[in-house]
């Protein structure tokens, strides 16, 4: 590269000499040039770290040097210590022979727990809300990162700070173990549990704080968040003094691994939600996350399947069909929330024959094709988890108080889906059609609609016989709460005809959204720009230019 | 970084193209076009609150524009946002910094973002930290700087990856007359290495000297765009004219009111004061005529309007 720079004689009058001698670089501008072994490794070192996340590396500095978190170290450190001296002042000197491991580790627990529900998710919401609100992220976002990288980055430095804190612990923990009085397994189970709770409530921290734009809605979801993570620490520490310190847990392998998994699907959601969120408003946002979407559900038939294997209970059918339709009402609310209107970019890759129209459509982003993803794909789940039940069913192994057949349950839990979504889609329209895209209106329109689902009929009881009755009736249809609760009773629904009529109601629902829907599909492929065309050519060639050159200079 | 295979593109390299921008009942941006060649430096200049930033946010896909488009070497900043940043570097008026931070790590950790590894990334430090002076800086924290210093660290921070284009929204803003002075200079060295250059300003003699046309803009409505030259000829039908001659002037006072095209011709001791309405390509023959008649002139010039009420006069609607 023979470049002559006109900028040899400007920055000799900007940069001040000192007593005519240049300044030296910062370590940071300077390749590494170790002589030997030493040398080599840092290079290799070197080379090891352009690959992380720039956001980590960043961060990472940053943290090093922020009083903020070493005084949470700090304190982490000082609470196990002192935790420890606690326990053994206490015990002594019956500690030599009395297996008392369990005692300091619910310390332990509580002390990392603090730390990891509480402190870290807390954090990666600030962080990256800071970065929105102060304007630094802006300057990202005109960088080469993309919005996952910068998200996953934000996820990076929340996953080193869990690995200091957890390496903190460690000791302490070995400590435990050998007082004896508790398992290793049980050590283990603790911390991934506690490790998987952190990752999906930071995950869920930035999907949060991708929403807060503005102070007033920031503080708000900082005090949603705080009571979140407040109220799962508190679970989980009930759980976990409870049912894993306890030590009368048993299980296969895969009984462990299959929830943990689906728990950790939504870290993967979360984040894929939170990269969406920030990404340019004229990128396709959606079709990744219908992905995964579709791949979680997947994780979750394959759970539950085999859940009701090995325990032999078809409730968790039951169970499973019901978890669907909530995450599909839930995730069809959030869709109906797209935007209507798609960006020359996104109809670049709109499907243009009439076979790929039909098949792949539903990946592309806006309401209509959302809506339709939401409802194909629980349909699809719900008959797999169905045939999975009937046959259990069939095969008449001792599943004994039967329940409700799988058929009446996708019966009424398509029911509802179709019905309350469609109904959610329906009344929301016009106001989008008004604000534009926004989440606010279905979510509050779907509240609603699930509030007076339970009580409409309520009122209705008590204007015609005065007073709610107490025994379940057809009339109690809508009230999707009481309904469910039926279908886990050992007899089953009754009267079972409640599905069908729960069915065709929202069949018909379904009908005139679809009739609606259709306008959707005026879209038609837009062709790329031949200046794109040429660009990504060109970004080709100087990508196998920058290879070669590498190459040949990794070779001379 | 330009590798032979690499043909440049031909066209603008900013382009806006009929660039709508409405925020509630403001229309921050009405209908802005222009055009903005390879290597030239393009003044864009309005008073505060004319939609100059939300312009130049809309370039540098920041934002989206209610309707139009804008370009970047082409490319849409709207619809290839991420191939319109490789090109960008975007320097806005005002910008948060990272606390626990100095420079040289705030430099370094936009080169790794830009995609600069190894002994690309490092020359590129070397040279950015050089190029803005910051090299004897590079370890002191950011909060501690000077508004002069910071200013050049957003611009290292906006050079770092080398782009063929840059957006600076008033970069001169509250920089005492040395930082000035040196930030001209060092945008004057950047358009002679042949990059394009869009810089804001609210006040028009800051950018005059630098730049090769400005644009003026009001109220979100582009109202003129032209060389500060051609801006200065157009502001009045009838341009100022001095002469100052060596000697008597009652034969040049002669000679000049025999043109057709002088008007209001005075003198004041052996300074000739007169109009014309000739463009300045033809001025040059009133200058012959005098040669011609053996009058010695000293000096022929126009009659310099200040920038400020050029402006004035531009933004006021006198001149469309
Ligand atoms: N995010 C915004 N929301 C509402 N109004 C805005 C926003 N940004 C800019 N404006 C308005 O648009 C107009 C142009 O602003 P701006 O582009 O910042 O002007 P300039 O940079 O020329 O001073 C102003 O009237 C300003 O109040
Ligand atoms: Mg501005």
């Amino acid at each position: 590269m023979s470049e002559v720079d006109p900028a040899t004689e400007l920055s000799s009058s900007l940069s001040p000499q000192v007593d005519g001698a240049a300044i030296p670089y910062p370590s940071l501008a300077l390749d590494p040039d170790g002589q030997g072994l030493v040398g080599k490794l840092e290079r290799v070192f070197d080379g090891l770290v352009s690959h992380l996340n720039p956001i980590l590396i960043k961060e990472a500095r940053q943290s090093l040097k922020s009083r903020q978190f070493l005084i949470t170290f700090f304190l982490l450190l000082t609470a196990s210590v002192g935790w420890t001296v606690i326990g053994i002042v206490t015990y002594s000197p019956d500690i030599y022979y009395l297996p008392s491991g369990m005692d300091l580790m619910s310390g332990y627990y509580l002390v990392l727990s603090m730390a990891m529900f509480v402190f870290i998710p807390l954090v990666a919401f600030r962080s990256l809300a800071a970065e929105l609100d102060e304007g630094t992220y802006e300057m990202l976002a005109i960088t080469r990162l993309s919005a996952w990288r910068i998200v996953s980055g934000k996820m990076n430095s929340a996953c080193l700070q869990m690995l200091i804190y957890f390496s903190a612990i460690f000791p302490c923990l070995a400590f435990c173990y050998l007082l004896r009085g508790i398992g290793l397994s049980t050590i283990m189970l603790t911390m991934v549990l506690v490790l998987v709770t952190s990752l999906v409530l930071t995950s869920f921290g930035l999907v949060l704080s991708t929403i807060a734009k503005g102070r007033t809605l920031q503080t708000f979801l900082l005090v949603g968040l705080v009571a979140l993570v407040v109220f799962t620490e508190f679970m989980m520490s009930l759980f976990i003094m409870e049912e894993v310190f306890s030590e009368r847990w048993s299980g296969t392998f895969l009984g462990y691994f299959l929830p943990i998994l689906v728990a950790l699907s939504f870290v993967v959601l979360f984040l894929s939600a939170a990269a969406s969120r920030i990404a340019p408003v004229t990128e396709n946002r959606s079709t990744r996350l219908r992905a995964i979407m579709l791949v979680q559900q997947v994780l979750w038939i394959v759970t539950i399947v085999y859940a009701a294997w090995a325990t032999e209970e078809i409730e968790f059918i039951t169970l499973g069909m019901m978890m669907l339709t909530v995450y599909w009402f839930f995730v069809g609310i959030l869709v109906c929330g797209e935007a209507r209107e798609l960006s020359p970019r996104v109809l670049r890759e709109w499907p243009s024959t009439y076979a790929t129209r039909m098949l792949l459509s539903w990946w592309m982003p806006g309401p209509g094709t959302g809506f339709m993803f939401c409802l194909s794909t629980a349909m699809a789940g719900m008959i797999t988890l169905a045939a999975m039940g009937l046959l259990a069913w069939s095969s008449n192994v001792t599943l004994g108080n039967s329940g409700t057949s799988p058929i009446y349950l996708i019966l009424l839990n398509s029911g509802y889906l179709f019905g309350y979504l469609g109904l959610v889609r329906l009344i929301s329209m016009p106001m989008l059609k008004r604000w534009g895209p926004t989440f606010v209106p279905p979510i509050i329109v779907g509240v609603l609609l699930l509030f007076l689902g339970v009580v409409g009929p309520s009122v209705v009881d008590v204007v015609l016989a005065g007073r709610v009755s107490g025994t379940y009736n057809p009339l109690h249809a809508s009230n999707w709460f009481w309904t469910w609760e039926k279908t886990f009773n050992s007899q089953g629904l009754r009267p079972i005809e409640v599905s069908l009529m729960v069915f065709i109601v929202g069949t018909f629902i379904l009908a005139v959204n679809l009739i609606l829907l259709f306008r959707e599909f005026k879209f038609q492929r837009v062709a790329v720009p031949d200046r794109v065309t040429e660009d990504k050519r060109e970004q080709r060639l100087a990508e196998a230019g920058t290879a070669s050159a590498d190459e040949s200079e990794s070779v001379s | 970084m330009n590798s032979p295979l690499r043909t440049p593109w031909q066209g603008p390299m900013i382009e806006l193209q009929q660039l709508t921008k409405v925020f509630g009942d403001t229309r921050a941006v009405n209908n802005v076009s222009f055009m903005v060649p390879r290597g030239s430096v393009f003044g864009y200049i309005g008073p505060n609150g004319a939609g100059k930033t939300t312009s130049m946010r809309i370039l540098s896909t920041l934002e989206l524009p209610t309707s139009g488009d804008a370009f970047i070497e082409g490319l849409s900043s709207v619809n290839d946002p991420d191939r319109v940043r490789r090109r960008l570097g975007f320097m806005p008026d005002a910008f948060g910094t990272y606390s626990d931070t100095n420079c040289a790590e705030y430099l370094d950790f936009f080169a790794r973002s830009n995609g600069l590894v190894g002994r690309e990334r490092t020359r590129r430090l070397r040279w950015v930290m050089d190029f803005t002076g910051l090299r004897s800086m590079s370890e002191k924290p950011i909060n501690g700087l000077s508004k002069g210093m910071r200013q050049r660290l957003c611009l290292g921070r906006a050079l770092i990856h080398d782009p063929s284009t840059l957006i600076l929204d008033e970069p001169a803003a509250g920089l005492d007359p040395r930082a000035r002075i040196d930030l001209r200079q060092i945008i004057r060295t950047l358009a002679a290495d042949g990059k394009t250059i869009l810089i804001s300003s609210h006040i028009l003699s800051e950018l005059a000297e630098m730049c090769d046309r400005v644009g003026i803009i009001e109220r979100g409505t582009l109202l003129a765009n032209d060389t500060v030259a051609g801006l200065k000829g157009k502001s009045k039908p009838h341009q100022d004219l001095i002469v100052l001659i060596d000697g008597d002037p009652t034969a040049a006072m002669q000679v000049l009111s025999e043109i057709p095209t002088v008007a209001n011709l005075e003198h004041r001791g052996q300074a000739i004061h007169f109009q014309t309405g000739v463009g300045a390509d033809r001025r040059i023959e009133i200058l012959h005529r005098l040669c011609d008649a053996r009058v010695r002139v000293l000096e022929y010039r126009p009659v310099d309007e200040s920038l400020e009420d050029l402006f004035l006069k531009v933004t006021t609607g006198q001149v469309q």
